[in-house]
Order: C-alpha cells, then structure tokens, then sequence
C-alpha cells in the first residue's frame, strides 16, 4: 500500500511538474561555487586503510572566464613543506605547473595528477552545469553525508565534450534546497572512480555551502580523502593572474 | 502547495537508501575524527640534503628561499645554496648566491625586477634552446638530472620588465657585464661566471588556437650574434602533450671553429600521463653547434679536452643528436614512493648514460638511492662513467 502510494505520487508529481535537471544542476553548482572571483582555503587529509597518509594544504584563487562560465583556477601548494610555493594554474583543459626551485613552467595533462587521490579537478572549481547535460534519473530518499536522510533527485549527468575528469556522473541534490547531497563519479566504462559526499554545510559568502568533501576510492574504498574548505572570501582575481607567465611573479598578499 | 506535495512524497517514500556499504559508513566516521594541521604561510623555505656516493665522503647542502612581499606591489626574492664537499685540492664549502632581487609591481599588468634572477625560458625537460642563460654558471657540480643545473646554477644580475595582457606576455631582460672572469672562491657571489658579457633579450608569449601556446625570443649581447627562438606545446587528448624548441644564431662551431654560418639548436618532445600516476617524457635533442661525426670522433688529446670543456660552458652537447627518456612514477608500489629514470642515448657515437633512482617522501624528509652508469667507448659522450650510488635523505623547512 506505501509503496503503490508512493509510486502513484512519483507518477504524479513528476507529470505535473518535473523539475528540469538541468536548472537543478545549475541550482547545485550555485550552492558549491559563489558566482564571482574569490579565494579559499583548501585541506586534503588522506587515509589508507584507516591510517592518515598525509595533509595537503592548498590556496585556490578562482574567477569565472569572461567567455565560457567556467572557472579558471590558480591553486597554491602550502603544505607539505617539499612542495611550498608551487603552483598549479588551469585554464579550460590547459593546465601549467610551476616550481619555485626550477622556475619552471611545465605544461601538464589534465590525467596528470598532483594531489594524491584527489584528481585536480575535484579541488578545481567547476560549473558542472557547463560542462554536463543532466537528466532526471529519479526521486528517492537518500543518507547524506550527516547520516541525516534526505528527499533527493537522482541526475545522470553526461559529458558534453571530453574534456572534463569525469565522464559521467550521479548526483544526489536535496530536493528542498538543490544542496548537492552525493556524487558518484564513472570512467566511459561505466567503472566507479570515486564516491563523494558533501557535507557540513556552513554559511559562507551568505548561502549555506558544503565545507567538507569525503571522497572515496570506486576500486579501493580504504583509500579516503577528506577535503575541507574555509575562509572563502570574495575578491578581485586579475586576469593576468591566470595565466602561465605571471606564475613566477604570482606571491599572494 | 509545493511544500506539501514535498511533504507528502517525503512520508510516502521507501526507506532511506542506505549508504551504500559499509565501507562509505567507515570513510564517514574517518572524516568526522579527521584534524586538520593548521595552515602555515611561511616565506621562508628550504632543505638540507647530505648524500653519500659511493667511494666518496659524505656531502651535502642546504639552501634557502625567501620570497617576501614588503609591501603592497614590492617583493624580495632571496635563493642561496651551500654546498659542504668534503675533498682534496678544493674547498670544504662552495656558497652559491642564486638569486637576490627586488620586484616593483604597479599594477597587476606590469613588473619590473633590478637584481641577481634565474629566468627559465623553453618548454622541454632535457634541454632548452631558449634557455638562453643556461651558461650562466654552475658553482658546485649537480647530479645527472638535468633540473638540477638548472634549479642549482647561479642566476644573472639583470633589470626585467614585463608586461602582461590576457593570454600572453612581452618581456625584455637586459644583463650588464660585471666581471671579466670567473672567481672561485668559497663565498664570493661570483659575478664573473654569470656577468661576463653584456646580454640581452626580448621575449613574447602568445596563446595561440586551441591548447597551442607559442613563446618567441630574440637574443644578443657584446660580440654575439642575434638569436632568434620559439617555443610551442599542445595538449593531445587527456594524456598526452607536445612541444617543440628552437633557436639558431650565425656562429661558429663549439670548438671555435667551421664557417660561421646559422647554427641551429632544438627539441620535439612528447609526454604522457598513464592513469597510475606514471609520467613519460621521450625528447629528441639536435646542437647544431657541435662538431660533425667525423670531427668528434677524430678528436685526440688536447683538442678534445678543450672540446669537452666549451661544451660544458656553455652547456650543450659536445655531439649533434641525442634522446632522452625519462620516466617518474609517483606512489610507486605504495603511496610515498616515487621511482624515477632516465636514459640519455647519443645518436652520433651511441654512447648511453642510465640514472634511476627510487626515493620514499613524507611531509618533511625523503630518503632515498640514486644509481647512474655511463656506457660507451672510451672518449664518448658518456663512456667511461662507471656505475655508482647514491644514497641521500633531504630534510624541508
């Protein structure tokens, strides 16, 4: 009887208004990312089996591109202390790495990762929104990352053109508020890479907005990475910040 | 109305999907007891390293790099080395001013830098024909790496402008001569080996279509001939990029000798990302400036000592095609290691010089072995290297 209930409301309340996935996403990324330049600080703490493995302490200054929406992202390496001062900078699909110790501006593909289990592109801000075409995949209720549960809809989102990290993805959004709830994150195979939630929501820059990530490994689910996000601060990013010339000069102030 | 139908699905729907195993259950309650070390913004870094080689004692250094803003579009840049050599016939210590240099930034756009920097120009990993400052000195000798002469040689005393646009840049360098000669001794900052001669250069980065990034060089100086250069990478899919360099000038051969005539000086270069975190770079070198085949294997004696010696200065192969391979596998075997070779083969006397090594990295000290071997003819490029090894552990702060 609940469950005919059920699918009868699911039947109707999707006829009469199904909520366009795509606006859900952009809703999503609104809560993840504030829409003008800004700076944070970012902690990747990482576990195997149950035993911390390492912190990465990061600074990343973002501003959205003028041309495509997307974000255009500058990260500086704090902790460890082997690699203080470097630099990682992405434009689009183009990525620059610089080393204070070679003054060397080496170009790097996006497969090539720096962090860890952590792909750049989990720590980079993006606007999944321009990068991928959602699909309504379902109402359901789901354990979010408090253990809390939440009345969510279920998106397929489906890359629009090859260069993201992630092909395909699931992505849990809390259907009172758009929150992102959980993500799972596919190979073209259809492999699970990494499962993440977010979490401890927060008031920062005037909307409640994740300040952790959890993020766990599709093939070895003991190897954890906890990224935690604080000081966001809203502020002037110049363009030529983001660009591979100004990475020898770049000193935050 | 939306808020009940909202209520209502709520009441109406299955259980809560449980997380999805166990194993998300146990990564949650981790990230709960996780503690975050507090950030540290320190302008001050560097590492002491002490190495043992085999058959010889134990040496070491330890640098510094200050990178300081003094205030609001002011910046001061310090970079020493000290090297502790323990041996015959030479100093126990060699101190190595690297860079020292203050940075006026008026506006985010532009810059101007007066004092003693390493700039670094070229894309490619073994060797950079636009690296026009390669010669500029290297007080004690590096390890086989090629980004240890760069990352250790002595910067130029220079004044460096630059301004900046979106996608790109225009640059000039201007170098003056300070000494006539190198000066060896232990703590001198050396001017002669890095300011022997008035140099200059003007340098442009364009981003051109697509992932395609060009850089452009012209360079001169007292009794130079000018040298034109450019640089290109492209990114190919998700894995793969390559680049090329080049630069030419009229000159004569590195012996001194031949025609004077433009000599050209480049690298293809293409690297790849496998998914396991193991990066590979395969390069193609070319020194148009080196003595032709015939030449380099005719020479005897004297001759090839001085030969050997002026390719050193001035930091080129003493033969025309070399390739280089080099590979770096991070979290090798299990997380913190990181396995890394690289093979140098010379194309004109097929001579070939190995190093690989393996080194574990934790937050502030690595440990680590090195091995390298030189195979070939005696008077090759790399013959007569036996093989040796290294064991080293660096300490950061």
């Amino acid at each position: 009887m609940r469950k005919l209930l059920f699918t009868l409301l699911l039947a109707a309340g999707l006829a009469q208004a199904a909520p366009d996935a795509q606006q859900l996403l952009a809703a999503s990324d609104a809560i993840r990312n504030p829409g003008q330049s800004f700076s944070l600080d970012n902690t990747l703490i990482e576990y195997r089996n149950g035993r911390e493995q390492g912190q990465t302490q990061l600074q990343i200054y973002a501003r959205p591109a003028s041309d495509s929406g997307q974000y255009r992202n500058l990260i500086r390496f704090l902790a460890p202390l082997r690699d203080a001062g470097k630099l990682m900078l992405k434009n689009g699909n183009e990525l620059w790495f610089y080393d204070p110790a070679s003054k060397a501006s080496v170009r790097i593909s996006p497969q090539q990762r720096l962090l860890g289990q952590a792909a750049n592109g989990d720590v980079m801000t993006v606007n999944l929104a321009r990068d991928y075409r959602a699909r309504l995949d379902g109402e359901e209720a789901i354990q979010d990352g408090e253990r809390q549960s939440r009345a969510s809809y279920r998106l397929a989102l489906q890359a629009s053109h090859d260069d993201v990290t992630y092909p395909r993805i699931t992505l849990w959004v809390d259907a009172a508020n758009s929150r992102p709830i959980k993500g799972q994150f596919y190979s073209d195979s259809g492999r699970l890479l990494k499962t993440a939630f977010y979490r401890r929501y927060q008031l920062q820059l005037g909307v409640q907005r994740p300040s952790e990530t959890v993020i766990i490994d599709g093939l070895d689910p003991g190897w954890i990475t906890v990224m935690r996000t604080g000081n966001l601060l809203a502020r002037d990013i110049p363009e030529t910040w983001l660009q591979r010339d100004y990475l020898p000069r770049f000193r935050a102030e | 109305m939306p808020r009940l139908r909202f209520c209502l699905l709520l009441a109406a729907m299955p259980l809560p999907v449980l997380a999805d195993s166990a194993a998300e259950l146990d990564a949650l309650a981790l990230a709960d007891a996780a503690v975050s070390q507090p950030q540290s913004d320190s302008p001050l870094h560097g590492q002491l390293q002490l190495s043992h080689w085999q058959g010889s004692p134990w040496q070491g250094f330890a640098s510094v790099r200050l990178d300081s803003v003094l205030q609001p579009g002011w910046r001061a840049v310090l970079a020493d080395r000290l090297d502790f050599r323990p041996q015959a016939g030479g100093p126990a210590q060699v101190n190595s001013l690297q860079e020292a240099y203050l940075s006026w930034q008026p506006s985010p756009e532009q810059a101007l830098d007066v004092g003693r920097i390493n700039p670094r120009g070229g894309v490619a990993l073994g060797f950079n024909p636009l690296d026009v400052w390669r010669d500029s000195g290297l007080r004690a000798a590096a390890s086989a790496d090629p980004a240890s002469a760069r990352d250790n040689r002595l910067g130029v005393v220079m004044l460096r402008a630059q301004q900046l646009y979106d996608g790109g840049s225009v640059g000039v360098l201007l170098a003056p001569a300070l000494a006539s000669a190198a000066n060896p001794a232990p703590w001198s900052p050396d001017w002669g080996s890095s300011n022997r001669r008035e140099r200059w250069q003007l340098q442009a980065s364009v981003a051109g279509s697509g992932s395609l990034r060009t850089q452009w060089l012209l360079a001169g100086g007292a009794g130079e001939a000018l040298q034109p250069g450019v640089a290109a990478s492209l990114l190919l899919g998700d894995a793969t990029t390559v680049y090329g360099e080049a630069s030419a000038s009229r000159r004569h051969d590195l012996a001194g000798g031949g025609a004077r005539r433009w000599r050209a000086l480049g690298v293809l270069g293409l690297g790849y990302t496998a998914a396991t975190r193991l990066t590979l770079h395969a390069e193609w070198h070319y020194n148009g400036q080196a003595l032709a085949a015939a030449d380099w294997a005719a020479l005897r004696g004297q001759a090839y000592g001085r030969y050997r010696q002026a390719a050193q200065q001035a930091a080129l192969a003493p033969t025309r095609q070399q390739w280089f391979l080099h590979a770096e596998w991070q979290d090798f075997l299990r997380p913190g290691l990181v396995a890394t070779a690289m093979l140098r083969h010379d194309r004109i006397d097929d001579s070939r010089f190995f190093s690989s090594g393996l080194r574990w990295q934790g937050d502030r000290l690595a440990l680590g072995v090195n091995a390298e071997r030189g195979l070939g003819r005696l008077g090759s490029h790399y013959g007569g290297q036996p093989l040796r090894w290294q064991l080293f552990s660096n300490f950061y702060y």
